[in-house]
């Protein structure tokens, strides 16, 4: 569809801008351009203007090419509610459960799409349907031992081989160090370990302010073992598997348990293992006694599975969580050190035009930034040049001043943080969980 | 809403996760625009999150679809009270009643919103009907006692937080209550273990914090009886506020009207000593508290500034005293006008932060015109030279203390 088109469109909607149709057929133009974002507009403005499920299904269609999937499948999943036989939400439905790693519901979506109407046939998906292939990159069905139902089973998990290690983190030493002596060593010397009856296992809950490398420094950890890492989180169990969330978080545990070894990385456990005394509703009082009885592992051990879990609220997570042989080690992963920076610097900087920066100058001058800030601070420098670029109309190098002048708007995200975590160190300390902060805060 | 949907945002907002609970919300309401519920979890997510305009449109849009669902007003109620609007909230809140009697979160949240109006009367029945309705629910004992507490009625408030503390012995406002009748009663020790407590149990709790440094100073008797007085005076009304603040000058008056000196002055003095007492007492058990571990970690950062203020003012009017003794008897000008600016300047953590900075910059005033005071006097200059700077010295530290006084 050229431009002109879409102007003539444009323009005839101006003339009658509560011409619902003519919207519609202009958001659908749209998004069959490529330009998602626009048809998302249109398709709004038809919604508020009493279009019907058409719209709907268009809305979520732009979502879905935008990557917004969780919104995709909310919309078609009540459309699809409301209208059962409605081919093309059938359809997108089972892009979207695939795509969630549910394979089976989508294949079931997919025939019944067709079904309703063959000419929704799409090879592609059908042959992804198929191969049971998933989106995302999943372990090979043949790296565990095991039937096939269990390689099946595994399939479905967003499970990975990290190829980063600890070389990959920059600087955190001390973190690294302890989670080597309590998960890397006794996979790697269990002879040693076992002299001092101590086995592999066992969890470490990694806390501290958002942006700071939690989740890179447990995928670091899964490959620093050569381990299977699997990641769970509240949306994966609440909203892929509603009314069974117990359920699923006890295969998720079965799954990991079958691909041992493995990291099993729970995300925001906060979340999962709120605090009973917080929690009224039943189901989350429920998620929370699964979870302690799959840390347990009292039906099945959890022999070669290492549980990390990362929270920015240490606070809100149950103490049940925290006895021995669940999470026995609180480990604070701080904002980056000097050396963490220059390695964050680097790696964003990395294909980018540069001249020579001073990337020590720059990490000197970003004390408590998170690695997010970091990110922040290199793309304003980026726009910035990028504008100096179009006018000199010659690319131009990034500059250690572009990331200076950049500096200057920029505020690190970890101080509330900081702020909080302050307080409950110094009023709620109960058996030295929060040790660290304080040393942090006092060497700051 | 679709039932999942429904389920999904409110164990989100279950699990403390309002962002994506608004997420689900919002994008199930652009597939059925007209469900009431949804926009009413809208709501909740968004009050959640502190955004309160737009929680009130939420739950607004709520309403519209069922204007007596009492859910839908609470939330209304909590959302308008978030933007300030205490009036429409206690609307709200009085409609959700009338359509619920029996509803002890509704009875609960009017003695909230009458709390911060200064009804505590009002709200202590507005919370004795919620504990009424709800004799299992901690929080609405604990709300009672607060109520009951901002009466004055410091036994039944104890009671009736350790009746909270029964029912549920982690309730941290309950212990915040029992930090709270400690203080009213002098009785330091009952003040920090409730203090400390919920602490524990909520260190964000800013107000509890501000009641542990209070705990703290209160350990030293003189000061454990200025701070009774001041939360006796606290209680009362405000035109019985003005009184007392009135009153000795008008007994003064009316003394000296009658020419008897030897009981004015006598009388002048110890009023005047109260009133330095009552001034002084809060920066200087400030900068006794700093001297300690536990005291550096509680005590705010306004109040260090105002401390060191205070400290600084002090430390030069007694240099400049004891140098005026030895040299120069002129001198004492600058002791009495930085005396009696410490005074003010000691207290300035009590004002807003915008009208701190006019005291901030009357400090800096007074202290240039000290120095040009103190040169003239060191120039050997006379009685002509020195009247201007005097007058504005002690008449500049005259008005930051008034202001400081009426500001608060």
């Amino acid at each position: 569809m050229d431009e002109a088109t879409l102007a003539t469109l444009r323009e005839a909607l101006a003339l009658s801008p509560d011409n619902v149709p003519l919207r519609e057929h202009l958001a659908a133009t749209l998004l069959e351009a490529g330009r998602a974002g626009e048809a998302e507009t249109e398709y709004r403005e038809a919604l508020t203007r009493g279009a019907g499920t058409g719209a709907q299904l268009g809305l979520a269609r732009a979502f879905f090419a935008l990557g917004k999937l969780r919104e995709a499948g909310v919309l078609v999943e009540a459309l699809a509610e409301n209208e059962p036989n409605n081919a093309g939400a059938q359809l997108l439905l089972a892009r979207i459960v695939l795509n969630d790693g549910r394979p089976d519901e989508a294949r079931e979506r997919y025939t019944r799409a067709v079904q309703l109407d063959a000419s929704l046939s799409d090879p592609d998906l059908a042959a992804a349907l198929a191969a049971g292939e998933a989106k995302r990159e999943r372990v090979p069905a043949h790296a565990y031992a095991g039937d096939e139902d269990e390689a099946d089973a595994v399939e479905t998990v967003a499970a990975e081989r990290p190829r980063i290690t600890f070389d990959d983190v920059g600087g955190m030493d001390e973190v690294k160090e302890e989670i080597r002596m309590k998960i890397v060593h006794p996979f790697t010397q269990p002879e040693l370990f076992a002299a001092y009856g101590k086995a592999p296992g066992g969890g470490i809950l990694l806390y501290g302010p958002p942006g700071c490398g939690k989740t890179h420094i447990a995928r670091a950890t899964a490959g620093e073992i050569s381990a299977t890492f699997i990641a769970v989180g509240i949306d994966e169990v609440l909203s892929m598997w509603m009314g069974e969330s117990e359920q699923q978080l006890h295969e998720t545990f079965e799954r990991a348990r079958r691909a041992a070894p493995c990291v099993l990385f729970v995300d925001e456990v906060d979340a999962i293992g709120a605090k009973r005394h917080d929690v009224r509703h039943g189901p989350m009082r429920q998620l929370v006694n699964q979870f302690l009885v799959e840390l347990d592992g009292i039906k099945t051990a959890n022999e070669g599975v290492l549980i990390l879990a990362a929270t920015n609220a240490p606070w809100a997570v149950d103490d049940a969580l925290r006895r021995p042989g669940r999470f026995d080690r609180v480990v604070f992963i701080p904002p980056p050190d000097e050396q963490a920076r220059v390695a964050i610097l680097h790696l964003h900087l990395a294909e980018r035009p540069t001249s020579e920066i001073d990337l020590e100058s720059i990490a000197r001058k970003t004390k408590g930034f998170s690695g997010a800030d970091l990110a922040a601070v290199v793309d304003r420098a980026v726009e910035a040049k990028l504008r100096d670029s179009m006018q000199a109309r010659v690319p131009l190098p990034l500059e250690t001043r572009d990331l200076e002048a950049a500096l200057k708007s920029a505020r690190p995200t970890t101080a509330e943080w900081m702020q909080t975590a302050r307080s409950y160190a110094l009023h709620a300390n109960e058996a030295g969980t929060y040790d660290d902060v304080l040393a942090y805060l006092e060497r700051r | 809403m679709s039932e999942s949907a429904i389920d999904r945002a409110e164990l989100l907002l279950e699990a403390g996760r309002p962002e994506d609970a608004e997420c689900e919300a919002r994008a199930s309401l652009l597939a059925q625009p007209d469900d009431g519920h949804a926009h009413g979890i809208l709501a909740r997510a968004l009050v959640m999150q502190g955004r309160g305009e737009e929680a009130v449109a939420a739950a607004r849009e709520a309403l519209e679809h069922d204007p007596e669902d009492e859910a839908s007003l609470l939330v209304l109620a909590l959302a308008l009270s978030l933007t300030g609007d205490l009036q429409d909230a206690e609307s709200a809140i009085r409609h959700g009643i009338a359509v619920d009697p029996e509803n002890a979160a509704l009875h609960q949240w009017l003695a909230e919103i009458l709390m911060q109006t200064d009804r505590s009367a009002e709200a202590s029945r507005s919370a004795s009907e919620a504990r009424a309705l709800a004799p299992h629910d901690p929080d609405a004992a604990a709300a009672y006692a607060h109520a009951l507490m901002l009466q004055g009625r410091t036994d039944d408030a104890e009671h009736a937080a350790r009746e909270a503390l029964a029912i549920d012995p982690e309730n941290d406002r309950a212990h915040h209550i029992l930090g709270l009748v400690g203080l009213n009663r002098g009785d330091s020790d009952e003040a920090l273990a409730g203090f400390r407590e919920a602490l524990r149990l909520d260190p964000t709790d800013e107000s509890a914090r501000e009641g542990l440094v209070l705990a703290l100073k209160a350990r030293h008797p003189v000061y454990a009886q200025v701070l009774r007085f001041f939360l006796w005076q606290a209680r009362l009304p405000r035109q019985a506020q003005w009184a007392l603040l009135i009153a000795p000058f008008v007994i003064g008056r009316a003394i000296r009207t009658v020419h008897n000196d030897a009981i004015f002055f006598p009388l002048a003095l110890v009023f005047i000593g109260l009133i330095v007492l009552t001034w002084a007492a809060d920066p200087v058990m400030t900068l006794a508290l700093l001297a300690t571990r536990e005291g550096r970690l509680v005590v705010s950062r306004d109040s260090r500034v105002a401390a060191a203020l205070f400290g600084g003012f002090i430390a030069v009017a007694v240099a400049a005293a004891i140098v005026g003794a030895a040299y120069d008897p002129h001198l004492f000008i600058v002791t009495f006008g930085f005396v009696v600016f410490a005074l003010g300047a000691g207290n300035v953590d009590g004002l807003p932060q915008k009208r701190r900075k006019v005291v901030y910059a009357a400090a800096v005033a007074l202290v240039l015109v000290a120095v040009v005071q103190t040169a003239i006097i060191v120039a050997g200059g006379g009685y002509h030279a020195q009247v201007v700077p005097a007058v504005v010295l002690i008449l500049g530290a005259a008005a930051s203390l008034w202001y400081v006084r009426l500001a608060s």
